[in-house]
C-alpha cells in the first residue's frame, strides 16, 4: 500500500485571488513533510484540496496512481487535524475518537475496542466518557489526533496543529508527533508557520510564498542553503547583503558596499548584475580562523553587541556595511567591547548565492 | 456614633462619601441603594407583566371556576367537566367530546405546523449561517423579517386569491391539465397559511445557532466519513437543537391558539380550538366556560412542551441542551 501523494501543478482561485499557483510535489508513503510558509502563502489552501474541502481549479492531485481531484472528503484515505481540533462538544471523548469508525458501521464491540487501544496509544486511556470540555488543551490536542487516526488514514493532514498550545507542552508534542508518525509510517503533511517547529519535525519542508513553492528541501538544505531571499530571511537571521557581481579570472566576488564577499563564479549572472548573498550569523568568526575550506576574512569595527544569555549577537562595521555574528558566550570576559577593532571570518562555503 | 464623627472617620480614611444629612447627599444614597438600582431596572417589566399578563391570567382563571358573575354566584367545576363530558367516556362515545377533539385537533395541526416551519428554516438557515457570503448575510435576513412590516391579516388575506378553486395555483394546474386542489376551507389552507406567518419565526433563533456552528467540525465530520445527510444527523442537528427548539416552542404555543388564519383560510374542517373560545366570549357570552377552555388551552400546551423538553433533553444524551429550565 505505499501510495506516493502527488500534486501536479495545482491552482486554487477564490474569486479574483489566486491563493495557490501551480503547486507540485509528491511526498513519499511515511514521510513527513511540512508546508511552511507566513500566513496568507496559500499553505491551509493547498492542504485542504488534499483533504478534499476545496477543489482545485486547475491541476490534480493523486494517490498512489487513483486521482482523487474531486473526490469527496469523505471517500479520501486522507485525515484531517484541525487548527482548533473541531472536536464535537455534544459527543463524549469516546464517541469522538470513535466518530470515523461508526461512519464506516463497524459494530459496537470491535468499535469500542479500538477506540480504548487508540486512547492507550496517545497515552490518555480510559478517557471514553469524559466531554470534551473537561479536556486540557494538551489533551483535546492528542484526543483529535486519536480520532484523525482511528481510521487508518494513508495521509495525515496537520493544519497547525500545535498553535494553541503553550510553548512547553508545544516542544514535547512536537517530539511525540514525530516519534508517533515513524511508528505509524502514515504520511504526515503538516502545516505550520513556525519556521523552528518545521525544522524540528520534517523529513522534508516545502517553503510556500503568495501561492508558490520558493524551495524544497531537507531541513537542513533549507536553513543552510537557502536559495531565495525571502527563504534566507523567513528561516533563521541571516545577513543579506545586496551587491554587484564581478568576474576576476578563477573566481568571482559580489560587491557589497564596504565588503568584496568571494564566491564561486556563477554561471547565471553576467559581470556587472546585482546579486545578494546571505551569510549566517553563526557561520560567522571573530578573529582569523583555520578552516580548511576557503576562508573569507574581513577587518572591521565593533559597534554593539547584544548579550543573550547563551549567545551574544556582535555587530559589526565594515566600512559602512554591517554584519551580525553569533558568538557562543563561555565567558563574558571575552566579548569584544564597542568600539574596537576586529577581524572576522567566515567559510566561503557558507555563502549562499541569492537567486531571487 | 454621630455624624460629625462619621465625618471625621471619613476623613481620615480618606474615602469619598456622600455628604450626610443633606438633600443632595440622601439623594446620593438613595441612588447607591441595591433597593433603588432593583426596581429602576427590574420595576418597569413587573409593571408591565402584572398589568397585562398576570391580572387577565388571574381574571380568566378566576371566571372559570364560578357559575357565572364571579364572587356574587357560587364555585363550580362544571365548566371544566363540559370539556370533557364523562358520560361519553365512560360510555366510550368518544365522537362525542367535540371540544376534546377540536382540541386535539388544534395540537395536531400545531405538530405539523412546527415540523414544517423547521424542515423549511432547516436548509435556509444552513445556507445562511454558514455559506452566505458575509456582506450578503444581513440583506438575507432582512427578507425574511420584511413581511412583518405589513399586516398579518392582509397576509393572510393575500393566500385566499392564491389558494382558492379559481385561485393562483388551481388555475395554472388547470391550465396544465391537471385536477385541482381543495387548498382553502379545509386544514390544508390552516396549515399553509399558518407556516407562511410562522416560518420566520423558526428561521431567526435557527440562523443564530447556525451562525455559532463552528463549521470545521462539519468539515471534521464529513473528512471522518460522515456522507451529508450523516453530518447532519451526528453534528448540525444536535448542535443547533437549541435554536430549533427556541423556534419551535415558540411556534407550537402560537398555532396551538391560533385563531385569525383558521377563520380566514380553515372554513369547517379547518376549524381550531381558540375559534371556539371566542365563540364562547363572543357570541355565547359564556365567559366562564370561555375562561375554563382557555385555562385547559395553557396547562395541555405546557404540559405537552414540558414532555417535549424532557424528551429532547435525553435525545441521545446531548448534555446541556435546550430547556434546561424546563
Amino acid at each position: 500500500m505505499a501510495s506516493t501523494l502527488h500534486l501536479d501543478s495545482v491552482t486554487k482561485d477564490f474569486g479574483d485571488v489566486r491563493a495557490v499557483e501551480g503547486v507540485s510535489f509528491d511526498v513519499e508513503q511515511g514521510k513527513f513533510l511540512t508546508l511552511l510558509g507566513p500566513s496568507g502563502c496559500g499553505k491551509t489552501t493547498t492542504l485542504r484540496m488534499i483533504a478534499g474541502f476545496e477543489t482545485p481549479t486547475e491541476g490534480c492531485v493523486r494517490l498512489g496512481d487513483t486521482d482523487i481531484t474531486a473526490q469527496e472528503p469523505y471517500r479520501r484515505p486522507t485525515s484531517m487535524v484541525f487548527q482548533n481540533y473541531a472536536l464535537f462538544p455534544h459527543k463524549t471523548v469516546g464517541e469522538n475518537v470513535g466518530f470515523g469508525l461508526k461512519m464506516r458501521d463497524v459494530p459496537r464491540d470491535e468499535r469500542s475496542d479500538r477506540v480504548a487501544g487508540m486512547l492507550e496509544l496517545i497515552e490518555l486511556p480510559g478517557i471514553e466518557d469524559r466531554g470534551i470540555d473537561e479536556l486540557s488543551g494538551g489533551q483535546q490536542q492528542r484526543v483529535a489526533l486519536a480520532r484523525a487516526l482511528i481510521t487508518e488514514p494513508e495521509v495525515l493532514l496537520l493544519d497547525e496543529p500545535l498553535g494553541a498550545l503553550d510553548l512547553k507542552l508545544r516542544k514535547n508534542m512536537q517530539v511525540e508527533l514525530k516519534n508517533l508518525q515513524e511508528e505509524l509510517g502514515i504520511t504526515f503533511v503538516y502545516v505550520t508557520h513556525d519556521q523552528e517547529e518545521a525544522l524540528t519535525m520534517s523529513d522534508e519542508i516545502i517553503i510556500l510564498n503568495d501561492g508558490e513553492i520558493e524551495q524544497r528541501g531537507t531541513p537542513t538544505e533549507i536553513y543552510e542553503s537557502p536559495r531565495t531571499r525571502f527563504v534566507a530571511e523567513f528561516i533563521g537571521d541571516t545577513n543579506l547583503l545586496d551587491g554587484t557581481y564581478v568576474e576576476n579570472g578563477s573566481g568571482a566576488t559580489v560587491e557589497c558596499g564596504g565588503v568584496d564577499v568571494p564566491i564561486d563564479s556563477f554561471s547565471a549572472v553576467t559581470d556587472g548584475q546585482s546579486l545578494s548573498v546571505s551569510i549566517r550569523p553563526e557561520k560567522i568568526e571573530l578573529g582569523g580562523r583555520t578552516g580548511n575550506g576557503t576562508t573569507v576574512t574581513v577587518g572591521g569595527e565593533v559597534k554593539d553587541v547584544i548579550y543573550q544569555g547563551n549567545v551574544a549577537k556582535v555587530h559589526v562595521d565594515i566600512d559602512g556595511t554591517e554584519l551580525v555574528l553569533e558568538q557562543q558566550v563561555i565567558d563574558t570576559v571575552n566579548l569584544p567591547t564597542p568600539g574596537s577593532e576586529c577581524t572576522l571570518s567566515w567559510d566561503q562555503e557558507n555563502t549562499n548565492v541569492l537567486t531571487g | 456614633m454621630s455624624s460629625q464623627d462619621d465625618v471625621a472617620a471619613d476623613a481620615v480614611r480618606q474615602r469619598p462619601t456622600h455628604e450626610k444629612g443633606t438633600f443632595r447627599g440622601r439623594l446620593l444614597e438613595l441612588a447607591d441603594s441595591e433597593v433603588f438600582k432593583g426596581s429602576i431596572t427590574l420595576g418597569p417589566v413587573l409593571v408591565l407583566l402584572t398589568v397585562f399578563y398576570a391580572i387577565p391570567v388571574v381574571l380568566l382563571l378566576t371566571y372559570s371556576v364560578f357559575i357565572e358573575d364571579p364572587f356574587s354566584s357560587g364555585l363550580t367545576f362544571d365548566h371544566f367537566g363540559r370539556f370533557i363530558d364523562m358520560s361519553a367516556v365512560t360510555s366510550f362515545q368518544f365522537g362525542e367530546l367535540s371540544y376534546v377533539r377540536l382540541l386535539g385537533r388544534s395540537l395536531g395541526i400545531a405538530v405539523i405546523v412546527t415540523v414544517l416551519s423547521l424542515v423549511i428554516s432547516y436548509p435556509i438557515t444552513y445556507y445562511l449561517g454558514q455559506y452566505a457570503p458575509e456582506r450578503w448575510k444581513i440583506v438575507l435576513v432582512m427578507l425574511v423579517i420584511i413581511p412583518f412590516w405589513t399586516s398579518y391579516l392582509i397576509r393572510t388575506y393575500a393566500w385566499i386569491p392564491i389558494l382558492s378553486t379559481n385561485g393562483f395555483i388551481n388555475g395554472t394546474l388547470t391550465a396544465l391539465g391537471l385536477p385541482t386542489l381543495p387548498l382553502l376551507n379545509n386544514m390544508v389552507g390552516s396549515i399553509i397559511g399558518l407556516v407562511y406567518v410562522f416560518v420566520p419565526f423558526t428561521v431567526l433563533p435557527l440562523y443564530a445557532s447556525m451562525e455559532g456552528l463552528d463549521p470545521s467540525l462539519i468539515e471534521a465530520s464529513r473528512d471522518l466519513g460522515a456522507s451529508r445527510w450523516e453530518a447532519f444527523r451526528e453534528v448540525v442537528f444536535p448542535l443547533t437543537l437549541p435554536g430549533a427548539l427556541a423556534g419551535g416552542v415558540f411556534v407550537f404555543i402560537k398555532t396551538a391558539a391560533a385563531y385569525v388564519t383558521p377563520s380566514l383560510l380553515g372554513g369547517t374542517s379547518g376549524r381550531m380550538y381558540a375559534q371556539v373560545i371566542e365563540t364562547q366570549f363572543g357570541s355565547a357570552f359564556n365567559w366562564n366556560f370561555g375562561a375554563a377552555l382557555s385555562v385547559i388551552l395553557v396547562v395541555v400546551v405546557l404540559g405537552t412542551i414540558w414532555i417535549a423538553m424532557r424528551w429532547g433533553i435525553n435525545v441521545k444524551g446531548s448534555r446541556g441542551l435546550g430547556g434546561g429550565g424546563l
